[in-house]
């Protein structure tokens, strides 16, 4: 018990994102420390936010006011576009939105990169299951954003379930644990699973690029996953039409099963099928477990929880999509 | 309990009558809930927290929906004006999306020992009390629906000649008759992946609505949402045949695609009048719903915005008005429109954040 307050109370008291103070988001929804933006100078990127507001970009050094293009509403909020300028200088900065009644901060989440690579590397990490009464997790879990830092992923995805309990108590801990990572991280949504979720890493799902690559997180948590009762299956439509044109087309989530809402299936793996999709399930068919979605097309990436540690690779992302093997390397420089 | 509902009508207008019974959605919660139109008043049905979609009976008296408890999920039957509230005793733990056969007698639903296995198809007859799987029990039969009549029968095989491997026609035929039969979608393999395919399913046959001899190469396309409407005599289904996902409709004129468009249109749903059709579509960018006279494949938006989605369509008893879920984002509501054009919608804004899954309560029968 002491551990969990002393893990709250370093997430509140150290000056992180700035969200509410009870480590929930407050203006800003996306992008956030668990769905940044990666862009470059002169590059767009996407804010969906609880109400419009004036955005800044900022650094130490400076406090760029920044031109959006409102762009309509998506899960019920007002969605944008903001465009950097050319010069601006790469770096990991700060999206700050000003209301008449509010000023928020979103800390480090809009990377700025020099450019975005034709081939990369991004770290794939399975479940995390952290829990607020054991500390060393979250310690293991720096680490290995550490050695995935030190392998050259250019990000990490986190297609598990991020703690033991989807509860807020443990959630701003985990706040503080990635808005302080060495590289950004993008996570999975988990709104079916607890409504909590959404508080504090935004509602739904959300679509990023890098570079030429477009990628879609979504929901397939909760005892419907994928359900086809409420707005997902709209909303994967367009946004999946909305990466069309990317080079690769690659899904994350945390479950996958040919039997999940078979609306989603046909949206995202038949209609229009994504090239790639990245999950901490193993999905099987007629007893023998799967390398490509059943309905064809579609190449999975499972990570199924393991027997020790956090289970996670490296997937090289170029002319094909493949996993790499992980780098020997001196262990990465412990953090302070 | 009675809640109390905000209803905006638009303009002035005659709002039709009756009750239409909807999925609840809260914060983690699911619960089958009856909007009484006149009213406005709401109130829940059974005390469920994660159900599924209601279906009515087809006399109006009895709702039929999913139920969780535990890690099983049964088929209750409901009768809202008497609160008589049953399980059905089914062998699986996990049962799903049921039906009603047209006289009420029976319901055909999935099932499946749990939520990520593919499902079978079982029915329950509510005369002998027992549920039997359907199908020879074949694995991978989703949404039945039942067909009111075995019309279909003249154009599947008119001369009574057709020969199809694996399946006892004559048999097929026979169990229809004294039982009924159902269409479902089934999973097929093909070309090295699985694909889908409408069958026409009994006890034990399962046989192919013979899609393939009307349209080449159908087993490349993957077929859902089949609907039949009123008469037995006319199959509604969405295919991706096209490059995108069409509404089609199989009847005495062959194969027609009403839908053709662009954009995806899904989830056909008949009217009781004859020759219309509503489906879901997204050709006005954000998801609308729409309606298609069969009979000249001429579509007409019915509910359609630059700022909403609106999706489930649920026909009134009288065919005139389609309820459907009108969806902000934060919210959503029950909206009721007219077919005909020229008339204002009616927004019911109702106390549950979330609203999925309208039906319209039939008329009584006599």
């Amino acid at each position: 018990m002491i551990r969990v307050l002393v893990l709250v109370s370093i997430a509140i008291t150290l000056p992180a994102a700035a969200r509410n103070a009870d480590g929930t988001l407050a203006v800003i929804e996306y992008p956030n420390c668990g769905a940044p933006a990666m862009v470059t100078p002169g590059g767009a990127f996407s804010v969906r936010l609880r109400e419009k507001a004036e955005l800044f970009l900022v650094s130490e050094k400076t406090r760029l006011p920044l031109e959006t293009r409102w762009t309509g509403r998506e899960w019920g909020l007002p969605t944008g576009r903001c465009r950097l300028p050319g010069d601006l200088i790469p770096g990991d900065y700060t999206l700050e939105a000003v209301t008449p009644g509010a000023t928020d901060a979103n800390r480090g989440v809009v990377h700025v990169v020099e450019n975005f690579p034709d081939t990369y590397t991004i770290a794939q990490i399975g479940a995390l299951d952290l829990r607020g009464d054991d500390e060393a997790s979250f310690t293991r879990v720096r680490t290995l954003l550490e050695k995935a830092q030190a392998a050259g992923a250019v990000f990490a995805v986190i297609t598990g379930g991020l703690a033991s309990e989807e509860t807020a108590g443990i959630y701003r801990p985990i706040v503080q644990l990635l808005s302080t990572a060495p590289i950004p991280v993008f996570t999975c949504p988990e709104t079916a699973a607890s409504p909590v979720a959404a508080t504090f890493w935004g509602r739904g799902g959300y679509v990023f690029r890098f570079g030429a690559d477009g990628y879609l997180a979504f929901d397939t948590t909760g005892p419907f996953p994928a359900d086809e009762n409420g707005p997902q299956a709209a909303w994967l439509y367009r946004v999946r039409r909305r990466i069309r044109d990317s080079r690769w087309s690659i899904g994350l989530t945390q479950y996958y099963s040919h039997a999940m809402g078979i609306r989603a299936q046909l949206t995202l793996l038949v209609d229009d099928p994504l090239d790639a999709l990245l999950s901490s399930t193993v999905p099987s068919y007629e007893g023998h477990p799967l390398s490509t979605a059943p309905w064809g097309h579609t190449a999975l990436f499972p990570l199924p929880p393991g027997t020790s540690g956090i289970p996670w690779r490296l997937l090289r992302i170029g002319a094909g999509i493949h996993e790499i093997a992980v780098p020997l390397s001196k262990p990465a420089p412990k953090s302070e | 309990m009675f809640w109390c509902v905000l209803v905006t009508v638009t303009a002035l207008a005659a709002p039709p009558s009756g009750q239409i019974a909807y999925l609840a959605l809260g914060e983690g919660a699911r619960q089958v809930a009856m909007l009484d139109l006149a009213s406005g008043d709401t109130r829940p049905v059974g005390t469920g927290t994660q159900d599924g979609a209601p279906v009515w009976s087809p006399g109006g008296d009895r709702l039929a929906f999913s139920t969780a408890a535990g890690d099983t999920r049964r088929i209750a039957i409901v009768s809202p004006d008497t609160a008589a509230f049953e399980k059905l005793p089914g062998a699986h733990a996990w049962n799903t999306h049921p039906r009603w056969s047209s006289d009420g007698s029976a319901i055909a639903y999935e099932v499946s020992p749990g939520a990520g296995s593919l499902p079978r198809l079982a029915v329950h007859d509510f005369h002998t009390g027992r549920e039997i799987l359907w199908g020879g029990g074949r694995e991978g039969l989703f949404r039945p629906v039942w067909l009111p009549n075995l019309d279909l029968r003249l154009f599947l095989d008119p001369d009574h000649e057709l020969s199809i491997e694996g399946v006892d026609l004559g048999r097929l035929w026979a169990e229809a008759e004294v039982s009924g039969a159902v269409l479902a979608v089934g999973t097929t393999r093909a070309l090295g992946r699985i694909s889908t395919e409408i069958y026409v399913v009994t006890e034990t046959q399962v046989m192919p609505l013979l899609l393939d001899m009307i349209a080449e190469d159908s087993e490349r396309f993957v077929e859902w949402g089949c609907a039949v409407d009123r008469k037995g005599r006319q199959v509604a289904f969405e295919s991706n045949d096209g490059g995108d996902r069409e509404i089609y409709m199989l009847g005495s004129r062959g194969l027609v695609n009403l839908s053709n468009d662009r954009h995806a249109d899904w989830n056909p749903v008949w009217s009781p009048r004859k020759n219309w059709l509503a489906f879901e579509s997204f050709r006005g960018g954000r998801q609308g719903v729409y309606a298609v006279y069969t009979k000249t494949a001429n579509v007409r938006p019915v509910v359609a915005g630059d700022d909403f989605d609106a999706r489930s369509p649920a026909w009134s008893p009288d065919g005139k008005w389609l309820a459907c879920v009108v969806d902000e984002g934060a919210r959503s509501g029950l909206r009721i429109q007219a077919v005909e054009e020229g008339t204002p919608p009616i927004d019911y804004s109702l106390p549950s954040p979330g609203v999925a899954a309208p039906a319209w309560r039939p008329e009584a029968r006599p």
